[in-house]
């Protein structure tokens, strides 16, 4: 029996081609990017189109991004992209207006964290605008360059969409299980930097982290429900034990109400969003708020900021009336707003 | 057959994570009360040794 020896290279023997990101246009149900897209990374074309699908109904960003992949990517029948002829200028330009439409996209309600994306993009740009300075980017594809951001942005968008999940997985009562999965987490990383994975790992470890550490840190607590409540109370037989609410605005009217002597407590615990409570002219108020990130805005007193813990006391004389408000804000805004400019001492007096 | 390579950066990104994680979970168990003023710090600092540990072991 003999072995073949393996043949040297020939000369004239065909070089392998390189591979190109192009539009499929055998593999397409719009323009053949998500099939282009998949031949390219050796995935399965779907994956993307779910991406693009998951993306345009969460916000919306995937359709900039489509577009400016079907501007700047030719088909793979040899007809050039539809910005092939175009000047660099106008390639910039187009660019930048689909980048401004991507971020346009991420603004809230469609997407909680979208103010927070054009820090980042700022940030992405910058690098960009450095990398190239240094010479990174000469040269290359200008395809591949559209393909790299675009999976970075659709990763981002991954990693924001899965950190706001886990945020509020923590913020409705599940922060000691994430909290115990994070630690586990850690021995994971751990046991990886052993065995020598891999140091991408790091990366979903943070996206479980970072929430957490913010929702702890702010004392976010989501339970209460979402939306726009106001109450109203003229009496304390009327008043509730406590006013709780998980995310948006929280009025308390208390405009109408006529406070006995001694002290009336009223309790409002927010999660996200505004808390106001609305008193009368001449109402003796004290305050004890607690913070974790916002503003307030009460009697002789504004702050915003991070752990802000507000005590506003009074000695009022003997019988006066006093309205004390307790709150517990994780992230927003305290306002407690009287019918005159009065101080709390004058008031109290 | 080589040998595994111990990866220093992922081990001191564990330590790191562990010590955050134990933070939030005590937080989380009113155990102690975590502010921004301790965990922005903490939680850069975590960075930080990682960081440092990704650089030195290069």
């Amino acid at each position: 029996m003999t072995e073949d020896s393996p043949l040297p290279p020939r000369d004239d023997a065909p070089m392998p081609e390189s591979r190109r990101l192009e539009r499929s246009t055998s593999d397409k149900y719009l323009a053949g990017v998500a099939g282009g897209l998949g031949r390219y990374f050796g995935l399965d074309p779907v994956l993307f189109r779910v991406a693009f699908g998951v993306s345009v109904l969460f916000g919306g960003v995937g359709i900039p991004v489509y577009i400016a992949l079907l501007a700047f990517l030719p088909t793979d029948d040899g007809r050039p992209s539809f910005m092939d002829n175009r000047s660099r200028a106008t390639s910039v330009v187009a660019l930048i207006v689909l980048g401004c439409l991507a971020v346009t996209f991420l603004r809230p309600p469609s997407f909680l964290l979208g103010p927070g994306l054009v820090a980042l993009a700022t940030v992405a740009g910058v690098g960009v605008l450095l990398h190239r300075a240094f010479g990174g980017l000469r040269g290359e594809d200008p395809a591949r360059a559209v393909a790299r951001g675009t999976l970075v942005l659709l990763g981002l968008v991954a990693a924001l969409g899965a950190a706001t999940g886990v945020g509020f997985v923590a913020a409705v009562g599940g922060g000691v299980a994430v909290a115990i999965i994070a630690v586990l987490a850690g021995v994971g990383l751990i046991a990886a930097g052993v065995v020598g994975g891999a140091r991408w790992l790091i990366l979903p470890v943070i996206v479980l982290v970072l929430p957490l550490v913010v929702v702890s840190a702010a004392g976010i607590d989501l339970r209460g429900g979402v939306g726009q409540r106001t109450y109203a109370a003229d009496s304390t037989s009327a008043l509730k034990p406590e006013y709780r609410l998980g995310v948006g605005d929280l009025t308390l009217d208390l405009r109408g109400m006529t406070l006995p002597p001694g002290r009336t407590n009223v309790k409002l615990e927010l999660g996200v969003g505004s808390a106001t409570v609305r008193i009368p002219a001449g109402m003796c108020v004290t305050t004890d708020a607690s913070i974790g990130a916002g503003a307030t805005d009460l009697p002789d007193r504004a702050t915003h900021g991070f752990d802000l813990a507000v005590a506003q006391a009074a000695a009022p004389r003997e019988g006066r009336p006093v309205l004390h408000v307790q709150a517990d804000v994780g992230v927003g805004y305290l306002q407690v707003d009287r019918d005159d400019l009065r101080s709390v001492r004058q008031a109290c007096a | 057959m080589s040998p595994r390579r111990v990866d220093r950066t992922l081990i001191a990104a564990g330590l790191a994570v562990i010590a955050i994680g134990a933070l939030c979970l005590l937080d989380q168990l009113d155990v102690i009360e975590l502010r921004f003023a301790y965990a922005a710090p903490a939680v850069l600092a975590a960075f930080g040794a990682v960081l440092l540990t990704a650089g030195l072991s290069e």
